[in-house]
């Protein structure tokens, strides 16, 4: 509460630059995360959902019910099931 | 009433949260931000950030969120509206999940969503952008952060703490 209180109320140049540089950073560790998730799913079909999803989002503005709702049936048109392992 | 709205916006997110806080960033700042103007863009990723140095998962945000809008109560409604109505599911949806084990739809759903909250993460790289870096100096952190996370194990909330000590002499 203390951190947020002195988010809200910085009015020291000190106090801003530091948040302004806890903001970049999280965006860096966002990105981050972001990108080692991506790299494991490298499909034509998920990327072009997850740019689907995303302009959806940013573009249009969707809402994250509606992205959900029409994106997930999309997306498990999309997966094929596992094949069964044989003698099961 | 502020309140009530805030209850409201932080269950719902809650219970859409699939993918954990990172996806529901882009639907917070748009409720917080672009519809109730709780806050401005730049506090939204003031608070993202600073919620990364807090133990546990960056929903904790929900708090300073709460505070800026009704001071202590806020964010203690804030807490409890984020947090209680995913547990509550979990726990019931947990039971039925179980029970599924072994059903092909069961792994079929949860590769499908995968994908789709994915793609919400990435709106949510786009939204936090978009209020955090203003200037070169702001884009050199993020690109520093993003290169020491793939490339080291160093500690989130120890980057951030690092970040915002140089921040106040680089940026001020």
């Amino acid at each position: 509460m203390l951190l947020g209180a002195l988010a809200l109320d910085s009015h020291s140049s000190w106090t801003t630059g530091a948040l302004r540089a806890c903001a970049a950073v999280a965006v860096g560790l966002t990105l981050a995360n972001a990108v080692e998730l991506t790299i494991k799913r490298i499909k034509i079909s998920d990327l072009l959902i997850m740019a689907g999803v995303a302009a959806s989002v940013l573009l249009v503005h969707l809402s994250l019910f509606l992205t959900l709702l029409i994106f997930t049936p999309i997306a498990l048109a999309f997966t094929k099931p596992k094949p069964k392992k044989a003698g099961a | 009433m502020n309140l009530g709205r805030l209850a409201l916006v932080f269950t719902i997110l809650s219970l859409l949260g699939f993918g954990g806080g990172n996806a529901i960033i882009p639907q917070m700042h748009l409720d917080v931000v672009d519809s109730y103007h709780w806050i401005t863009s730049a506090e939204f990723t003031r608070f993202f950030g600073l919620a990364k140095l807090a133990p546990g998962p960056t929903t904790t945000m929900a708090a300073l969120v709460g505070f800026a809008v009704a001071g202590i109560v806020g964010s203690i409604v804030a807490t409890i509206a984020v947090f209680v109505p995913a547990g509550v599911l979990c726990y019931a949806v947990g039971h039925v999940w179980e029970r599924l084990r072994g059903n092909p739809w069961r792994e079929r759903f949860a590769q499908a969503i995968k994908p789709v909250v994915l793609g919400l993460i990435w709106a949510g790289v786009v939204t936090l952008a978009r209020g955090a870096l203003d200037g070169w100096v702001t884009i050199a952190f993020a690109l520093v952060a993003t290169g020491l996370m793939l490339r080291t194990s160093l500690n989130q909330a120890l980057m951030v703490l690092v970040a915002g000590a140089i921040g106040a002499f680089a940026l001020r």
